[in-house]
């Protein structure tokens, strides 16, 4: 290969490392449900891609390789910051202000709040296949661990994801029908007196 | 026929292949309760992809300017490819200049300019401290009698930015004598590191010689489109 398709092909990797911004973004805060964290993971996860950029030998395998040092550095942040944890099993808390709350629609909040219940080897699991559509053995390079054990975490998040929504749809069910038979009580109060 | 949740759950992931697919298909025609099984899973996929649709990374400063991001990172590149040919040189040369014993082997060099240097610093660690002052101080003093002179920055994101707080970092004296005696150093804690602990409820107490207002990652950028060499510790 000449220089000049040397150049041409780094020229683009870089473009890719720095577009990549997005969905590394969007990843990282579906594993860490925090907006200051996500950026700053995403941050140092883009400067290890450009200081590793030589090491990139398949540019089809991009995706897998980013999404690589984005999982090394926010398994790289649990040790650190919760080291007598198993970092498999860590669970996260819903960092949302009521300001963001306001911005998202109460499915969704419903949704996320079920992720952050999840262990975290199966949120990444179930983050990498659903929000990025990778395929299973792209997750398991990515996370290092075996095809199998990508398939048997992706069913365990999935049915607790799935349960957690029934769940909670079922509360908030009832506690619109109890708000709705105090209204309609006060109403009818109102309407004796009246009478 | 019985299917397993992972198979049911490989087939909605496109992940069956050939007799497997054949035959999952074939029984899904004839099985509304695989079915209704499929749908559900359909249907939490879809909430999954929705939920998270509108995360949005925070827009960066330089964003608004066209396309200085990319120019810069071409730049960080180009610099980066260049300095690949002639790299054994250049680390040759560095290594005469600063002294062999005083650098430290973790440390990657992207590239190399003479005189100018931004030290990048990620995590808490008190060894990792130690050695961004010192590798600071080795260059300093290495350039003390050269005409053209240094210009030094050194640049904290992460766990790194404990280095420049007065209630966290172990070297905070050294920080200030540092800043005291060279005119040409400049401390810089990274603007998104300082706002996470603000919104943690956590007063950054910054020693007063570090400047923040500017992001790691577009400082580092900026300074190498400038033709400053970047060492990671």
């Amino acid at each position: 290969m000449n220089i000049f398709k040397l150049t041409c092909r780094k020229v683009a990797l870089v473009r890719r490392i720095e577009s990549s911004r997005p969905k590394l973004y969007r990843m990282a805060y579906a594993w860490s449900h925090d907006a200051m964290l996500a950026d700053d993971l995403v941050q140092e996860a883009q400067m290890l891609a450009l200081q590793k950029i030589e090491q990139l030998k398949d540019e089809a395998a991009f995706d897998g390789w980013v999404y690589t040092i984005l999982n090394n550095v926010w398994l790289g942040y649990l040790r650190k910051s919760r080291p007598s944890e198993d970092i498999e099993r860590i669970v996260i808390a819903d960092n949302n202000t009521p300001e963001h709350e306001m911005l998202v629609s109460q499915v969704d909040l419903m949704v996320r709040s079920a992720m952050t219940g999840l262990p975290n080897a199966q949120r990444q699991v179930v983050s990498l296949v659903d929000l990025d559509g990778l395929s299973y053995s792209e997750v398991a390079s990515i996370l290092q661990v075996p095809i199998g054990t990508v398939m048997s975490r992706l069913n365990r998040a999935r049915g607790a994801l799935g349960n957690s929504i029934k769940k909670n749809r079922l509360e908030q069910h009832n506690k619109t029908h109890v708000a709705f038979k105090a209204q309609k009580n006060n109403a009818d109060n109102i309407l004796r007196v009246v009478k | 026929m019985e299917f397993s949740t992972e198979i049911i759950n490989a087939y909605a992931d496109g992940e069956l292949q050939g007799g497997e697919k054949i035959e999952f298909e074939k029984a899904l025609s004839s099985n509304d309760e695989l079915q209704k099984t499929l749908d559900d899973l359909y249907a939490l996929k879809a909430q999954l992809q929705h939920a998270y649709q509108n995360v949005e990374a925070p827009v960066k400063q330089q964003e608004s300017n066209g396309n200085y991001r990319v120019a810069a990172y071409m730049m960080f590149m180009l610099i980066t490819f260049t300095g690949g040919w002639f790299s054994s040189e250049v680390l040759h040369n560095r290594m005469e200049m600063s002294n062999v014993n005083s650098v430290n082997p973790a440390m990657q060099v992207i590239t190399e300019q003479p005189g100018k240097y931004i030290l990048h610093i990620s995590v808490n660690n008190n060894k990792k401290f130690k050695q961004t002052l010192d590798q600071a101080e080795t260059l300093l003093a290495n350039y003390q009698n050269v005409d053209q002179g240094i210009q030094l920055e050194i640049i904290a994101n992460a766990g790194g930015l404990d280095l420049f707080r007065e209630s966290t970092s172990p070297y905070a004296q050294r920080v200030k004598a540092l800043s005291n005696e060279y005119p040409n150093i400049k401390f810089i804690a990274c603007s998104n590191a300082v706002e996470r602990l603000r919104k943690k409820g956590i007063e950054p107490d910054m020693i007063n010689a570090v400047h923040h207002g500017v992001s790691a990652i577009d400082q580092v950028v900026k300074r190498v489109h400038e033709g400053w060499s970047y060492i990671k510790i």
